[in-house]
């Protein structure tokens, strides 16, 4: 009987373990969202009353409207150019099997693993060698930006378009075939609506990661720009008040729109 | 997020494999990584031996002063060894955290709940870490949360200083990092059947012996990747030490950013950028040696 | 006394009930099968004894003790699973141990059991392999074994040779029931196929969508079927509806057949097919079937299946009956196209009210 009881307040130490944790990951967020909208004019508790008030504030401070701005033209170019980049890319690694495509693989998926910070210095030095070179600029420029986001956009729609074309049954694309259609007009009546949805989703998860990046854009941003975590981390270093977290809830709930649409692409819970 | 694609394998090729196809194809997102990362990463090697010199930024050289500096030096053998031990404790709470949760959400009997949880634990994954880490301000500050309540129902007399300490950069990267967990854990938990832990109940075992004796010998392909995932992650940090651990708090990826931006030396901060990744790839390839060693042993 | 008695047992998921209020006694040493098609209650009955689902209401007592709410790992059931559930990181002797490891069994003592156990189901010399390397039917006797070597109250039985192909399912499950005997173990045996639990158990349980629909021994169930149900799912039967007057069922298509007089009234008749004899049409009715109906029809197909002969009959517009008849070697059978009479005894006849 003892075991009995001991057994189901066990359980329930787990139970609670389980969803303590739980919360752990998931109320830094909440609490930002829920103090942006506080009319305290410092961080501070309790809340004295309710305005949506920062919000403007923030879309006036040159800083956040410029870095939301440009973090968004970033996020919108560099997902794009990653489409265009990988998804051959993953045609070819999905459907072929060849002499180094689990290399060819592992290079496309190396901007993942690379430290970021270590990716974005070199990415750097390697601007500011090419413009002593050849008097182009790279550094600070919107181009030399949306270079190093694609980097980190590519692994993401390579992963999805993999993970969509592994799904897909080779034998409808057979079927067309034997009913007389050329290569390429099976990939683009046949194949290339199958995809869609993966590159869809693709390059909302590439626009997602761009859009969240900090330390490769750290030092190429150069002056006179700034991207929106930039701007983000450089007030939080300072203060923090209702304003900045007004700036964070923008943040998230951009991402967590495209997260919802792309979710009806590929479903996330299938992704993980 | 680790670039842990398994291609799995092809079981029927397309058509029509004329032999150059793939790699036409695969082509230009192969140059425009290997010209955009790979050469710059090897040129930033190369600038690792240089040398560092104030007025001209750098003189073409072969040494390893920079490298001898940073391990001589007693100020970064600390930087490294902080971030170093910062890692293994996240790393360890990441794993205990990790392993109930995961366990929880592939053991839930509905689908419906199981879906939700991960989606909920997956989502803020894609917030971007400066958000992440401004909750934790919010809490940990002075004025914060954490310490209006301590003082509200009077534990303390007046506000404790949390942010700007180890146990608070801790505590958020533990934060920031546990998804990454708890998604590599329920991957392998999903493929271990529940009717291997029934057949243990039946015989006897209590549902903790149960856990030890079966589920835990079968999770650890998944605790390995998951550890080492979680350590690497916590390694290259910067947001987090930078806004939680304030100015003074030196980890190795925000050092190397002050050694590229404000004082601009260059191969130093080359040099550091390599120990690091150093440190990752070792890791990295290391734990795939380690493992595949240990799953053609036990095969 | 090791009986398995189930005093009013449901259970209830929300708005789905998965097992009607059910009693059943389950007597010591006793090979009982729960059989029925997917879905019918029948694995979350077992389930239940196992104490891995809880039910909704009822008592369930092992012998004299009520166990109804001791948690699974305490109630000394032996479950061998659907798909064996053998620990993949462990080997056979260490998957057989397990059950006396948890019970504190001294370490010699352990292995004398566990090689008993292993020379019982013949793997005495599987000792140290591990579970990939066996066979399916390997695993399954190691899955028996773990299951025996800790002396249960009761042996459990999920589904367990359906992971067999069908050769293996024939043999593994006469020596299921040989060791079953040897050892007098009450057993519970679930399984949607009826040949199995027909050929195993001394008891049947013949459930559907979450009711018991009857219990009896197998020739019980055979030759008087409760309801139609047990009728069709168990072996086969032609039905037929209609109305009993007098002493005749009056088919709805027009057939007049004569049944037992004790009868009063039924809404549907059902015959299996090897009790319908079939002469030529003209041809007289044997001396053995005097007074067996007779009714006119057309051989419309003939499939030979080896020890026995299965026509399908045309008896009406679009009306068919089955018959099987055992071979009587080359050339004794009927045709395709033939005019036949079946002969169709009353006390063959199963009467229904629906």
């Amino acid at each position: 009987m003892k075991d009995v009881i001991l057994q189901k307040l066990a359980r329930g130490a787990y139970l609670s373990s389980v969803w303590l944790i739980i919360l752990f990951v998931l109320f830094p967020l909440a609490i930002t969202f829920w103090v942006a909208f506080f009319s305290n004019r410092i961080m501070s508790f309790p809340p004295e009353g309710y305005t949506s008030s920062w919000f403007l504030q923030a879309w006036s401070l040159a800083a956040f409207r410029d870095g939301f701005l440009l973090s968004l033209k970033v996020a919108i170019c560099a997902s794009l150019l990653a489409i265009l980049l990988a998804t051959p890319a993953g045609l070819a690694i999905a459907r072929y099997r060849f002499r180094g495509r689990e290399m060819i693989n592992t290079i496309l998926m190396s901007p993942l693993m690379i430290p970021a910070i270590v990716s974005g210095s070199a990415i750097y030095l390697f601007y500011i060698d090419l413009q002593v070179r050849s008097n182009v600029q790279f550094a600070s420029t919107f181009y030399g930006l949306v270079i190093a986001h694609t980097l980190i956009a590519i692994p993401w729609v390579l992963r999805l378009m993999i993970a969509s074309l592994a799904g897909l049954n080779p034998s409808i694309e057979e079927a067309s075939l034997s009913l007389g259609a050329g290569r390429l007009t099976t990939f683009f009546r046949i194949t290339f609506p199958m995809i869609r949805p993966g590159m869809t989703a693709g390059a909302l998860f590439g626009f997602i990661a761009s859009f969240g990046d900090l330390e490769k854009s750290l030092l190429i941003v150069g002056p006179g720009r700034i991207t929106l975590p930039i701007s983000m981390l450089n007030y939080l270093q300072y203060r923090t008040d209702p304003t900045i977290m007004a700036v964070a809830t923008i943040q998230i709930l951009l991402i967590g729109c495209a997260l919802i649409i792309s979710d009806r692409y590929v479903r996330l819970s299938k992704t993980f | 997020m680790q670039g842990d694609a398994t291609l799995g394998t092809t079981k029927r090729l397309s058509i029509g494999v004329k032999g150059a196809a793939p790699y036409q194809l695969a082509a230009p997102a192969l140059l425009f990584v290997l010209v955009f990362l790979l050469l710059p990463l090897v040129m930033m090697l190369r600038l690792s031996f240089f040398r560092y010199d104030p007025a001209q930024m750098f003189i073409e050289a072969f040494t390893l002063d920079n490298y001898v500096k940073f391990f001589k030096d007693e100020f970064y053998q600390q930087v490294l060894w902080r971030t170093l031990w910062i890692a293994s404790v996240t790393t360890a709470f990441c794993l205990v955290g990790g392993v109930l949760v995961a366990y929880y959400i592939a053991r839930t009997r509905s689908a419906a709940l199981r879906r939700y949880l991960i989606v909920a634990i997956v989502l803020p994954l894609f917030m971007g870490n400066v958000v992440r880490t401004a909750g934790w301000i919010i809490v940990l500050d002075n004025g914060g949360l954490l310490n209006f309540l301590l003082v509200r129902f009077g534990i303390v007399p007046e506000a404790i200083r949390f942010l700007y300490t180890p146990g608070a950069v801790i505590a958020a990267l533990i934060s920031v990092l546990l998804p990454y967990m708890i998604v590599t854990l329920n991957s392998v938990m999903q493929n271990i059947d529940i009717s291997l832990e029934e057949a243990s109940l039946n015989l006897g075992a209590s549902p903790f012996t149960t856990f030890r004796r079966v589920v835990l010998p079968l999770l650890l392909p998944g605790i390995f990747a998951g550890s080492v995932l979680c350590f690497i992650l916590s390694m290259n940090a910067y947001a987090t030490p930078v806004l939680v651990g304030g100015p003074e708090f030196h980890m190795m990826a925000p050092t190397i950013y002050l050694q590229m931006s404000a004082n601009m030396n260059w191969p130093f901060g080359s040099a550091l950028a390599f120990v690091l990744i150093a440190l990752t790839m070792l890791l990295t390839i290391g734990s795939s040696i380690v493992f595949n060693r240990s799953t053609r042993a036990s095969a | 006394m090791s009986s398995v008695t189930l005093k009013n047992i449901a259970k209830r998921y929300e708005a789905v009930v998965a097992v009607e209020e059910m009693s059943l006694e389950i007597r010591d040493g006793e090979f009982l099968a729960l059989l029925g098609p997917s879905g019918c209650g029948k694995t979350t009955t077992l389930r239940m004894i196992a104490g891995f689902v809880e039910a909704s209401e009822g008592r369930i007592l092992f012998g004299h003790e009520d166990v109804t709410n001791l948690p699974a790992n305490k109630r000394n059931t032996g479950m061998v699973f659907q798909g064996f559930a053998l620990f993949p990181h462990m080997t056979v002797a260490q998957n057989v141990a397990y059950g006396l490891e948890m019970r504190r069994v001294p370490k010699a003592e352990i292995a004398k059991r566990v090689a008993e156990a292993l020379e019982l189901v013949q793997l005495g010399k599987f000792a140290e392999r591990m579970p990939r390397q066996l066979s399916g039917g390997q695993q399954q006797r190691v899955a028996l074994a773990r299951a025996l070597v800790i002396n249960p109250h009761v042996l459990l039985l999920d589904e367990p040779l359906s992971a067999l192909d069908a050769k293996l399912r024939h043999e593994v499950r006469l020596q299921i029931r040989q060791l079953q005997q040897s050892l007098g173990l009450t057993t519970v045996f679930v399984t949607h196929d009826q040949e199995e639990a027909l050929s195993l158990a001394d008891r049947l349980v013949v459930m559907n969508g979450g009711k018991i629909e009857q219990i009896g021994s197998p020739s019980d169930l055979y030759e008087r079927p409760a309801t139609p149900f047990v009728a069709d799912f168990i072996g086969k039967t032609n039905f037929f509806e209609g109305s009993v007057t007098g002493s005749e069922f009056r088919t709805n298509f027009g057939l007049s057949l004569k049944i037992s007089p004790d009868v009063r009234s039924a809404s549907l008749l059902g015959v299996r097919p090897e009790k319908i004899g079939i002469v030529k049409a003209g041809e007289e009715s044997p001396g053995t079937a005097p007074e067996a109906n007779r009714i006119g029809g057309v051989v419309e197909l003939v499939s030979y299946l080896g020890p026995s002969v299965e026509y399908r009959v045309r008896i009406g517009e679009n009306r068919h009956a089955l018959v099987q008849r055992p071979n009587q070697g080359i050339g004794a059978g009927f045709e395709v196209g033939q005019n036949i009479a079946l002969l169709i005894p009353p006390q063959s006849c199963f009467l229904f009210e629906v």
